[in-house]
């Protein structure tokens, strides 16, 4: 039987299959060591980072909903210098792409985490706008497509690296956004971020979290970031990489159908950490049984029967 | 390098209503478990629930594991209700464990309610120990669980329970506070319910004895990576930080827990 050629290119990263993990799901990569050979990935997206440590939400910060989780961490996590300094080495010892997710309060932040990812050995950036903008009120910043296009162009202007920005799905249309991330320059895009939920505890009538809200992730909403994928692919050029409730290589496989270019396995790999392993090994199985010789064979291919 | 297996169960009893004694078989290749760690139990056979459950382990043998399971929702439920010869999967040891290299012997070991069940294979390793002296003070909300177990290894013993007269009627921490100035002791290992472990920790503080803590959070991973877990502790002089419970602990030491109001 012929080899299968996972190889995807995402407009300047190649990844050598289109499995990656997803930002606050992997950590940085170490605890996952025991359970996972990081090698076969094809790139990881370590946790968000910002320009100092953040300490993060108080507990509780999960909540476990019908096939989904709430979480609100806060952005935990222990600042761009500590990651340059003590993770980044460890991580670039494996043969997968290093995706930094940066995240900032201000333009600023963001453009200052960004140059000072560029000097470093990191593959990719993966531009967080789900975080609130304080000066505008801590409205997200992936709300409107106008602040989208405003810091993917700033940011732009000071990260010399690939740069991907990762939409959030709590917005009115989300072909405009992605239209915006494309014109704002970014190289390829990827969604979606977790959706804005809440929980109540009905015994003491309090939200489950202390924060109150928090994003929702895990097969819950799938069936959104399916659309979502599917809607965003067909509105830009630019390549994009697909996540969202992935659980399984069939899951996987939807989202290229959809027009997804990579994938990226969040939640699950929470339960089980060795997944990203059975998803590229599944995702071989189906190409070659479906007598194709490239993933990129089914990129895009839904039919809506009735159109 | 693998963590994760599936295990045949070879016990499941209600010991008391509505909790369960749940006896697997210990995998050969499974490292070392320490007391006071824990595992990952996935409670469903497909994806539902989709988060596993984190479970102390409570005593180990030679060829088995044994947990003590409350069932308090779905998932709980899910697992009592596994039969002799189904299988569970499970993710572990995760987590620190009880740190049993202490110098003094003079032990007091304090439970409260479910936190009773992660102290019994710490109370069978100590009683192991040369020259020591270990006194274990039970608490219940109503009637006594697993006290036999405990007798197996330690003579003095003593149960309180808030509804029903034994040792003591009322909260484990009175007898506690009562103990502790009767007696000098260099060492205390508690697990109950919040509440408990902030007089635990404060009786220790004030009568200058070291406190093991086995704390408990909500839970995704169990294994680091997604920092929903988090505990309060001290950093330095007058800051603090918030370290994973799944990883850092769950057992933590009684000076370095911050427990908010
Ligand atoms: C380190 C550690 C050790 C534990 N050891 C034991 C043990 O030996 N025996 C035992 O009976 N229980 C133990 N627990 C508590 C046990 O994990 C919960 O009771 C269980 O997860 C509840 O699941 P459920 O589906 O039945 O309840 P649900 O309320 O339906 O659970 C909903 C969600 O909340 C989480 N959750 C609910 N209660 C707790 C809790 N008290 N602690 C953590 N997560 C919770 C669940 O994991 C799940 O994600 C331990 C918890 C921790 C953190
Ligand atoms: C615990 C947790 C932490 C997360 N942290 C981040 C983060 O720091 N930055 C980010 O862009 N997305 C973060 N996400 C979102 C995921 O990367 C992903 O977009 C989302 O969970 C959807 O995928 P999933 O359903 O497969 O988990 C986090 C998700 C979870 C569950
Ligand atoms: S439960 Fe995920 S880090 Fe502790």
């Amino acid at each position: 039987m012929s080899r299968v050629d996972l190889k995807v290119d995402l407009n300047g990263l190649t990844l050598k299959n289109p499995v990656t993990v997803a930002s606050g799901t992997f950590g940085f990569g170490r605890e996952f060591t025991d359970y996972l050979d990081l090698n076969i990935l094809g790139g990881i997206m370590v946790k968000g980072l910002t320009l100092e440590e953040r300490k993060g939400n108080p507990t509780p910060r999960v909540s476990e909903t019908p096939m989904g989780m709430i979480n609100s961490v806060g952005l935990q996590n222990p600042g761009v210098e500590y990651f340059v300094k003590e993770e980044l080495p460890f991580l670039k010892q494996f043969d997968t792409k290093v995706i930094v997710n940066i995240n900032g309060n201000t333009i600023e932040e963001y453009c200052k985490i960004a140059e000072i990812l560029s000097k470093t050995s990191v593959d990719s950036m993966e531009l967080n706008i789900s975080c609130p903008n304080v000066k505008r009120g801590g409205v997200s910043f992936g709300r409107e497509p106008e602040m989208v296009y405003e810091v993917t162009n700033k940011v732009r202007q000071y990260c010399d690296k690939h740069l991907i920005v990762k939409l959030s799905p709590n917005v009115k249309d989300i072909k405009e956004i992605a239209i915006a991330a494309e014109k704002g320059g970014a190289d390829c895009i990827s969604l979606i971020n977790t959706v804005i939920g809440m929980a109540i505890d009905i015994e003491n009538q309090t939200t489950v979290l202390a924060r109150g809200m928090g994003g929702l992730s895990g097969p819950a909403i799938k069936p959104i970031a399916v659309r979502m994928v599917y809607e965003a692919a067909n509105s830009v050029s630019i390549p994009v990489i697909g996540m969202g409730g992935i659980m399984n290589y069939r899951d996987a496989i939807e989202f290229f159908l959809a027009g997804a270019n990579a994938i990226s396995i969040g939640t699950a790999n929470l339960i089980n950490p060795w997944v990203a392993r059975e998803v590229i090994d599944g995702i071989k199985e189906y190409i070659k049984t479906k007598g194709y010789g490239s993933i990129k064979e089914i990129i895009g291919k839904v039919r809506i029967p009735s159109l | 390098m693998n963590k994760n297996y599936i295990c045949k169960i070879v016990h499941n009893t209600e010991i008391t209503a509505g909790i369960h004694k749940i006896v697997i078989e210990k995998p050969k290749d499974l490292g070392k478990v320490k007391a006071g760690q824990f595992f990952n139990l996935k409670s469903g056979e497909e994806e539902y629930p989709l988060l596993r459950r984190p479970i102390s382990v409570s005593i180990i043998d030679d060829e088995t594991l044994t947990f003590l399971i409350n069932k308090v929702g779905k998932g709980t439920m899910l697992l009592c209700s596994k039969n002799k010869g189904e299988y569970i999967d499970i993710l572990g040891p995760l987590g620190n464990g009880f740190n049993l290299d202490i110098e003094k012997n003079n032990v007091l070991v304090v439970g409260g309610g479910m936190g009773v069940a992660p102290l019994l294979e710490l109370v069978k390793q100590l009683s192991l120990k040369d020259d020591i002296d270990i006194k274990v003070m039970l608490g219940y909300s109503d009637i006594p669980f697993m006290v036999e177990d405990f007798k197996e290894f330690v003579d003095d013993l003593i149960v309180a329970s808030e509804k029903k007269e034994f040792d003591y009627k009322g909260y484990v921490t009175e007898p506690l506070k009562q103990e502790l100035q009767n007696k000098k002791y260099d060492h205390i290992f508690a697990c109950g319910p919040k509440p408990m472990l902030k007089v635990v920790k404060n009786l220790g503080e004030e009568n200058d004895i070291p406190v093991q803590l086995l704390m408990e959070e909500r839970m995704a991973c169990g294994m680091g990576a997604c920092l929903v877990c988090t505990c309060k502790v001290k950093k330095g002089e007058d800051d603090w930080n918030y370290v994973r419970t799944c990883k850092e602990g769950p057992v933590f030491y009684g000076e370095e827990v911050i427990f908010d109001e």
